[in-house]
């Protein structure tokens, strides 16, 4: 822009130049032409008069001081007298246009150009009385010749002309220009520019709020993304079509956490089905995977996404099913445990009653039979009742609470159990102060018979086990500790877990279900109390229940 | 013509991350098998080192076109050169591994219970994986750490030569296969090496000095 109005200023100003210029030579030119006509008519009168009748002296006489040219024709055009050359051999002049002119009609009049068109020379006849024709010429520089003549200081003037042409274009275009280079473009109606600009400057206003507008939505948009994204548990990955990363949200970062996951999605992880996964979905078609990663489970799921170029996008799910395998398999252990659990008095049952049924059994063996029935029945009993009351709890059904004294109720147990104890040669403690939780009686009930009763029934002969109540730092809390087998450390974390046994041939002889302490684990869970176990093989066992801190 | 340049060395990067993933993988399969003596697991192995030599010739031959017809200069050369070192190192790890593999198979009943070999073998496995990681981060700290670690693997080579010298001593019957365990252990004290080697070769290609020249 700066070099297009400087190039038309410049130009203008230089085309007037030369116009005017030229216009002005010619003007001035031909006025002095003008003049020189007319002094060389005055002239030649003035000799016409004083040489009258052609009296060859007069005329030779005003010739000699004369400084133009003065010639004398004939009437027949052969030269009679010229002040400059002899006039013998000058040619004949009838058929000059000057002379046949004045021979004509009395006055005549030409112009002619120099062989080298610099000069002019003017000429202007008139007939005399005598018939012959006076002539009278003056040479002068033409428009060409003048122009010559001058030409240094027209260049001198013409170059100073353009130098000022060019500082003045160059000024003009930096006044023109300043308004709009210096628009404020974010605020473009605070300018204070040319009103013809006012048009665009409101359209580009217009334009800077829409600007403005979906920016703010794009950016609100955006950090919705991040933020959902980033509150999500599952890793998120997207992936461009040449396989790089585009974005990864914190959970991905998390999940590897020394990888930058910028570049290609290898650099994020090198997992075989990782990589297979990613490879697939960027190929076009989703594909699901498993990866195992610092001994955790992670499904994969990529789905691609068809982009506008040639290639597939892609977008990775990355979700820890870590727990939810681990849960299935539970289930899966505990159904089959039930089951077997279930079938195997069913069993025993079933044998009895054939052998019964068919006879074989003397009448006096019967009641021993029947006998072994019923304790089988009672075994199965138990176990549903067990599970029916794991499954309560797994419901979280809505007992209300109430308070409840642990010391009381350890001395129930104590006298629910004395008769198991004896049997077992076992001595049964109960210390410790009253101390009162919030909870479920019959869920506490029961949880404290099922430590107590496995304190029993895996403890030595002549052992002792005891059952201890009290506040620690203010926190309620029930021991029940035994001079037993001991749990080695590799079975501890998980004789919470139903059906756990932790010698399983013995299960028959010790009569347990293996839902006692899975009873315990969720009675616990349900009053926000925490276990503690504490055992050494072969020296016995201590289960401590840990209540929250009264309120 | 540049942005060609760039994109090229892009795919060369991730061509070799991906060698590196195959041979991971193939140590991961031939250690699982060696470990539960796992015959499937072995031949995948060996499948898999096919796949990594022919992933060699194929980033080979990319670098060599790289350099013809690119003339890089500076950390280009660097990367490139030592790309062109390190498909050597992987290549040889993917063989080693194959090579333990085709132990495993005629080895009856795995290793039996030697506590050093299942270390070894897991040192190895995270030698080879951050030499990976740390040419992928461009990581110079981790390739440190790499060549450092190959101590450990060389200890505990010698640990379990002396487990077998004594298991030997003690049932001389067994012999061939202590000496099959042995081949193992080697094998994976080797991987330990060429790891260290990547690991070198990826601080060259980060400071362009390498070890062998600082001495």
């Amino acid at each position: 822009m700066r070099k297009r109005v400087f190039g038309s200023i410049f130009l203008t100003a230089l085309v007037t130049l030369v116009v005017t210029a030229s216009l002005l030579l010619v003007a001035v030119h031909s006025g002095l032409m003008q003049d020189l006509q007319e002094r060389l008519s005055n002239e030649c009168n003035y000799i016409a008069a004083a040489t009258a009748s052609g009296d060859e002296q007069e005329l030779q006489r005003i010739g000699s001081v004369y400084a133009d040219r003065i010639t004398l024709v004939g009437a027949d055009g052969t030269v009679l007298y010229d002040n400059e050359r002899d006039a013998a051999e000058m040619e004949n002049h009838a058929l000059r246009p000057e002379i046949a002119e004045a021979l004509e009609k009395g006055v005549g009049e030409s112009s002619r150009l120099s062989d080298t068109l610099t000069e002019q020379t003017y000429y202007y006849a008139i007939r005399l009385t005598d018939g012959t024709v006076l002539r009278v010429a003056s040479t002068a520089d033409s428009a060409f010749g003048a122009l010559s003549t001058a030409s240094p200081w027209i260049v001198l003037i013409v170059l100073l002309a353009l130098l000022v042409a060019a500082l003045l274009a160059s000024w003009l275009t930096h006044v023109f220009l300043e308004p709009i280079v210096t628009l404020d473009l974010h605020e473009p109606l605070k300018n204070d520019a040319y009103d013809e600009l006012s048009p665009l400057l409101h359209r580009m206003d217009k334009q800077n709020h829409k600007i403005a507008s979906q920016l703010g939505e794009l950016k609100r948009r955006q950090a919705e993304f991040d933020d959902i994204t980033a509150r999500m548990d599952e890793g998120l990955v997207l992936f461009s079509a040449q396989g790089d990363i585009l974005f990864a949200n914190r959970a991905v970062r998390a999940l590897f956490p020394k990888d930058s996951a910028t570049g290609g999605y290898m650099t994020l992880c090198r997992d075989a089905e990782y990589i297979r996964v990613v490879e697939e979905a960027l190929g076009g078609e989703s594909a699901h995977g498993r990866m195992e990663k610092d001994g955790c489970m992670y499904s994969l799921t990529a789905s691609s996404v068809a982009g506008e170029g040639q290639g597939h996008a892609a977008v990775l799910f990355v979700v820890d099913i870590t727990e939810r395998e681990q849960a299935e398999r539970q289930r899966q252990e505990f159904t089959a445990n039930v089951s077997h659990e279930l079938k195997t008095p069913l069993t025993s049952i079933m044998g009895f009653a054939e052998i019964m049924e068919n006879g074989i059994v003397r009448p006096e063996d019967i009641g021993r039979f029947a006998g072994k029935i019923r304790s089988e029945a009672m075994r199965l009993l138990t176990l549903i009742e067990d599970i029916i009351r794991l499954s309560r709890l797994d419901e979280g059904a809505p007992v209300p609470f109430e308070p409840v004294e642990l010391a009381a109720l350890c001395g129930t147990v104590r006298d629910r159990l004395m008769h198991k104890a004896a049997e077992n040669k076992i001595t049964l403690h109960v210390k410790g102060a009253p101390v009162t939780v919030s909870g479920q009686r019959r869920t506490l009930e029961q949880m404290i018979f099922n430590l107590a009763d496995n304190a029993i029934a895996y403890n030595k002969p002549h052992g002792s086990v005891t059952l201890e109540t009290g506040e620690e730092n203010g926190a309620p809390f029930v021991r029940v500790s035994d001079t037993g087998i001991g749990i080695a450390p590799a079975d501890q974390p998980r004789v919470f877990e139903r059906f756990y046994r932790v010698d399983k041939s013995h299960s028959k002889q010790t009569g347990g279900t293996g839902l006692g302490l899975s009873i315990v684990k969720h009675g616990a869970a349900l009053h926000h109390a925490q276990i503690d176990l504490h055992s050494t093989l072969g020296k016995g066992t201590e289960i401590t229940l840990r209540f929250p801190k009264a309120e | 013509m540049r942005n060609r340049f760039d994109s090229q060395l892009l795919e060369l990067n991730n061509e070799l991350i991906a060698m590196g993933a195959l041979c991971e993988n193939a140590i991961a399969s031939s250690v699982k098998a060696l470990l539960g003596g796992d015959t499937k697991l072995a031949a995948s192995a060996i499948r898999i080192d096919q796949e990594i030599d022919r992933k060699e010739r194929e980033i080979e031959s990319m670098c060599l076109k790289l350099l013809l017809q690119q003339q890089p200069v500076a950390s280009d050369l660097r990367l490139i050169s030592s790309v062109l070192k390190m498909i050597t190192d992987i290549e040889r790890i993917g063989d080693q591994a194959s090579d333990i593999a085709e132990i495993v198979t005629y080895l009856s009943g795995a290793c039996g219970h030697n506590a050093h070999i299942e270390q070894m073998a897991q040192a190895t496995i995270k030698m080879v994986t951050d030499s990976l990681d740390a040419f992928v981060r461009r990581d110079l700290t981790l390739a440190w750490s790499v060549i450092e670690y190959d101590d450990v693997v060389d200890n505990l080579f010698a640990e379990c030569k002396k487990d077998l010298i004594a298991e030997v001593a003690q049932n001389p019957g067994d012999g061939e296969r202590v000496l099959d365990i042995l081949m193992i252990a080697k094998y994976l004290e080797r991987i330990g090496d060429h790891a260290t080697n990547i690991a070198e070769w990826v601080e060259f290609s980060i400071t362009g000095t390498h070890k062998a020249q600082e001495k």
